[in-house]
């Protein structure tokens, strides 16, 4: 009782004392930007208020709608497949292993996230070289004749771009769906199994349930993490051929840093953290729920 | 008869999971070792039809052309300083928060931790022409601090939630107990938090010198000079020369991956569990 009562008269001081210079340096590197970008998105170049000019050029301008149609392609398409790869190798890891296997399996399988994503992007470009091993690997199976051009052809370059994200990136999901496992109390499958039920019936009715809010937390997660991606296609594809895997990100930097056009490529990132703030709505409301 | 044809099935089971768990992980790996593999080999071996998995003529040439050279040597330098200064700044800003978040009561609290979320959703690219201008104005431009500063910002946010996930399961008479024998706050966190949660900090550190280690958008855009380039925009370079040193290229990325992999293998269960603890709550 004397100690509680202890504890909340000299809370409200103490609390502040030990966060403050977390916030205080947060603050200081957050707000900021959000300030500073907020008000130059409405200047024009020479530093006089243009109002919303900069906010209706948005729709006029062909390579934001090119950009972020990319984008949103690349988001999607990346997030069912980290979905699927890291799902599908969790329950593998999951199935009765021993500990020491499941770790060395579990340890490889990580691998590709540990790397920089330049690493990474270097690695797949050798590997996409037109006479290099992808092209060689299908040529002697004789799914294609001649060599592709992966990060070339327009038509396939931003899917291998997103292959390259897929492999790289998975694993988030493949630790978490883990932990997600693990968390099942085995009894459920136990007592499942003395009714009678099959396999595949205790995955429908046990496993997918109880996974469905990380698949659900983590699915938000990887969208606000993909949609903000920039490494791959600034090393890989540098936005070609055509502009066909030029993403949102890449825009913007090309804007900002090659242009100079720091007023409407302010414009652009207002727009784009609107859009990750949608989401992760979502997400924190998931977050205190869990809390 | 009926227990054999279920023992049948169960080892067709236990062959057939095996066999899909190792083919996936080897498809999975095998960039890496292609990767392994090319660096050892003289580059007019590289790009050879048919390819060959073993290098004909083994060579630890490229290791040495790519350490030879003293900027490669400088930005791996710069790199490790970078990265560990990130570290241990992540760390102690970190465990004070974390503390103030799980042991206190106090006004703004939820709106704190509320800031501290929404930071992780930002964009980075949003803060990246801010920063330049921010550090540009403070004479931070091509410094260490600039990086070391920024870094800290995309590391601190994760590090402060998966540190107080970690407070927030030592129970409170810990702290009650240090007290009654005299400590101050400040010394039940040295003396008593931080050493039980060693495994946690190890977790939190090990994450934020990963981010560190790869960033390269804003090591390109707050740096000029070549002896302040970090390992990621040496390596940047490399891939944007005209003509490829592919087996140079692949020699960096290994030795790039080196100080990653040898943490990995000792702090694995560590690193998992701080990141399932810290993003997800069941």
């Amino acid at each position: 009782m004397q100690s509680r009562s202890f504890f909340k008269l000299t809370d409200e001081k103490r609390g502040w004392a030990f966060i403050s210079p977390m916030i205080i340096f947060m603050m200081a590197l957050y707000l900021y930007p959000l300030l500073h970008s907020s008000i130059i998105s409405f200047k024009d170049k020479n530093g006089n208020w243009n109002g919303l000019l900069n906010y209706l050029q948005l729709f006029s301008d062909s390579m934001f709608w090119i950009s972020l149609k990319n984008t949103v392609f690349f988001t999607i398409v990346s997030v069912i497949f980290h979905l699927i790869i890291g799902l599908g190798l969790a329950l593998l890891l999951n199935l009765k292993l021993r500990p020491l296997v499941m770790n060395f399996f579990r340890g490889v399988l990580m691998v590709p996230w540990l790397l920089a994503t330049i690493v990474a992007a270097g690695i797949w470009v050798l590997i996409y070289h037109p006479v290099g091993i992808l092209n060689y690997f299908f040529i002697s199976l004789h799914l294609i004749s001649v060599p592709i051009s992966w990060l070339g052809n327009p038509k396939i370059a931003l899917l291998s771009v997103i292959l390259v994200n897929v492999w790289k990136f998975y694993p988030l999901y493949m630790i978490m769906v883990l932990a997600g496992l693990k968390a099942i109390p085995i009894e459920l499958y136990e007592a499942a199994k003395v009714d009678g039920a099959k396999p595949y019936q205790s995955f429908l009715h046990i496993t997918l349930p109880h996974l469905r809010s990380v698949i659900i937390f983590m699915t938000l997660l990887d969208t606000i993490w993909t949609f903000r991606h920039f490494d791959l296609v600034y090393v890989m594809t540098g936005g070609g051929p055509m502009y066909k895997t030029e993403l949102l990100t890449n825009y913007i930097y090309d804007v900002s840093f090659r242009n100079l056009q720091f007023n409407y490529g302010s414009t652009i990132t207002i727009f784009m953290l609107i859009v990750s703030l949608i989401f992760s709505v979502f997400y924190l409301r998931l977050y205190h729920e869990g809390e | 008869m009926d227990s054999l044809g279920f023992q049948k099935r169960k080892v067709f089971h236990f062959v057939i999971y095996y066999f899909l768990l190792i083919v996936a992980t080897l498809i999975i790996f095998m960039p890496i070792l292609w990767m392994i593999s090319v660096s050892l080999r003289p580059n007019k071996e590289v790009l050879l039809t048919p390819p060959a998995w073993i290098p004909q003529t083994f060579t630890i040439e490229a290791y040495r052309s790519v350490l030879i050279n003293p900027s490669n040597i400088r930005s791996f330098l710069n790199s490790l300083i970078v990265s560990l200064s990130v570290t241990g700044l992540s760390i102690i800003l970190a465990s004070l928060a974390s503390y103030g978040f799980s042991r206190f009561r106090f006004r703004g609290k939820t709106a704190c931790s509320f800031f501290i979320l929404v930071t992780q959703m930002i964009p980075p690219i949003f803060l990246l022409l801010p920063y330049f201008i921010m550090m540009s104005r403070l004479g931070l431009y091509d410094t260490y601090l600039a990086l070391i500063i920024t870094f800290t910002s995309f590391t601190l946010p994760f590090c402060t939630l998966m540190l107080r996930s970690y407070f927030d399961t030592v129970p409170r008479e810990i702290d009650e107990a240090a007290l009654i024998d005299g400590c101050s706050w400040w010394q039940a966190l040295i003396r008593v938090i931080l050493p039980i949660n060693i495994p946690a900090i190890i977790a939190t550190g090990a994450f934020a010198f990963i981010l560190a280690w790869t960033e390269l958008l804003f090591a390109v855009a707050l740096t000029q000079s070549k002896g302040m380039r970090l390992f990621t925009v040496a390596l940047s370079v490399y891939i944007g020369e005209y003509s490829m040193r592919w087996n140079e290229l692949m020699a960096f990325s290994v030795l790039a991956c080196i100080p990653l992999v040898i943490g990995w293998v000792f702090l694995q269960k560590y690193i998992i569990e701080g990141m399932t603890a810290g993003a997800i709550k069941y």
